[in-house]
């Protein structure tokens, strides 16, 4: 496993379903067509692949079964669920403790926020800035769209990211696009994060 | 000087690329099929086809072998007729849907050789447990960063994040204790 050159098997956690069946075959095809060519992306499937064999499963759990069945008791199972979650929450509501006060949870005034700025780059590109963080060692930067998918991801040690021409075209009218930063110290933790900003069309 | 009978070596660097394909080409056509000994089967056709064509003069952009190897093999998988129904049940039947079927009698189990297989379960053993276990919540539960975050209390790009760390490492224990490529089929 080399160094990861190339984000796409994180995608939509395209390399995640590809190996849980959960592709559309067309996805698939075209994820193998990529992995075909990409070294990065290969490596990773065949660890995956490895992975999976090694702890005695096939290299591809089943799809999702489709059956009638399975249709029929979806929505029962769902109503079960949802009055078990009732239940669940109403008990946890009954037995909580009183709140502590003693720390600030995540995001609290320790974390701190990374202010993030947004501006167009040069030929349509679209550059992120933000400024330096004391002991972050490599900064987290995710493109998500307004349907909640991310659409694009990168670590980096810089202060700056720029995303190509291209990259934020909308699947269909009416998809935004949103980008965060994180810092992450030398242990992958994060110490400080961005607002999640809208990325301005190009 | 060599003979007239020897291949340029052009070629030989193409046959050299078209072999490194096999292992992909063979894991793209036993996802397809469910069966790793016809996947072996369509994965040297594809290649046996690309060499040919090669031979023939048939290739005119040898940067398009692997779309072209890519190619057969979903024709070639086309046309052991599977249809999407029997395709389905075949990949039901490649899965260990209940994680309790034996590797003996799994066909599935079929991408790497026993001793690579064991390998890479002791080097899982030696990884500490927060890698092992993202790596197995990610590949063998198969959940999506967001879920994996939601029950770690992590971001999804933090998940992404370690679980690329967590492979490197995963692959510098594989490093130390095997050859790189050595045990795969």
């Amino acid at each position: 496993m080399e160094e990861i050159a190339c984000a796409r098997a994180d995608e939509g956690d395209v390399l995640v379903r590809y190996l849980g069946g959960r592709l559309s075959e067309p996805e698939a095809e075209a994820f193998e067509r990529h992995g075909l060519e990409c070294e990065s992306c290969w490596e990773q499937i065949r660890a995956g692949a490895e992975i999976r064999e090694a702890r005695g499963h096939g290299v591809f759990a089943a799809p999702p079964s489709r059956g009638r069945g399975r249709r029929e008791l979806g929505p029962l199972l769902a109503a079960a669920a949802a009055l078990f979650v009732m239940i669940l929450g109403v008990r946890q509501i009954a037995e909580r403790p009183g709140v502590s006060t003693a720390e600030p949870v995540w995001r609290g005034e320790k974390a701190g926020t990374l202010p993030l700025e947004i501006r167009p780059g040069t030929a349509d590109s679209i550059v992120l800035r933000w400024p330096a963080v004391p002991d972050a060692s490599a900064y987290n930067v995710e493109i998500f769209s307004s349907d909640g998918q991310s659409v694009w991801h990168r670590e980096t040690p810089e202060t700056e990211a720029t995303l190509a021409a291209g990259i934020l075209i909308p699947p269909r009218p009416g998809i935004s696009f949103f980008a965060t930063v994180e810092a992450l110290d030398s242990s992958g933790q994060p110490i400080a994060r961005s607002r999640r900003e809208r990325v301005p069309e190009p | 000087m060599p003979s007239s009978s020897s291949p340029p070596t052009t070629e030989l660097d193409d046959a050299d690329a078209l072999e490194r394909l096999r292992e992909r080409l063979r894991l793209f056509a036993a996802r397809r099929l469910g069966n790793w000994d016809e996947a072996e089967d369509v994965a040297q056709e594809a290649i046996r086809r690309a060499i040919e064509s090669l031979r023939a003069g048939r290739v005119q952009n040898p940067q398009a072998l692997p779309a072209f190897c890519f190619q057969t093999v979903v024709h070639v998988c086309q046309h052991r007729s599977l249809s999407a129904g029997r395709e389905a049940k075949a990949l039901r039947r490649f899965a260990s849907e209940d994680g309790t079927s034996s590797e003996a009698s799994d066909p599935l189990h079929g991408l790497i050789s026993d001793e690579r297989r064991a390998a890479v379960r002791r080097a899982i053993d030696q990884l500490d447990a927060g890698d092992r276990d993202l790596l197995t919540l990610s590949f063998v539960e198969t959940q999506d960063a967001a879920s994996i975050g939601r029950r770690l209390g992590l971001s999804s790009g933090n998940v992404r994040v370690r679980r690329h760390r967590a492979l490197r490492r995963l692959a510098e224990l594989l490093r130390v204790t095997e050859a790189p490529e050595k045990g795969h089929k």
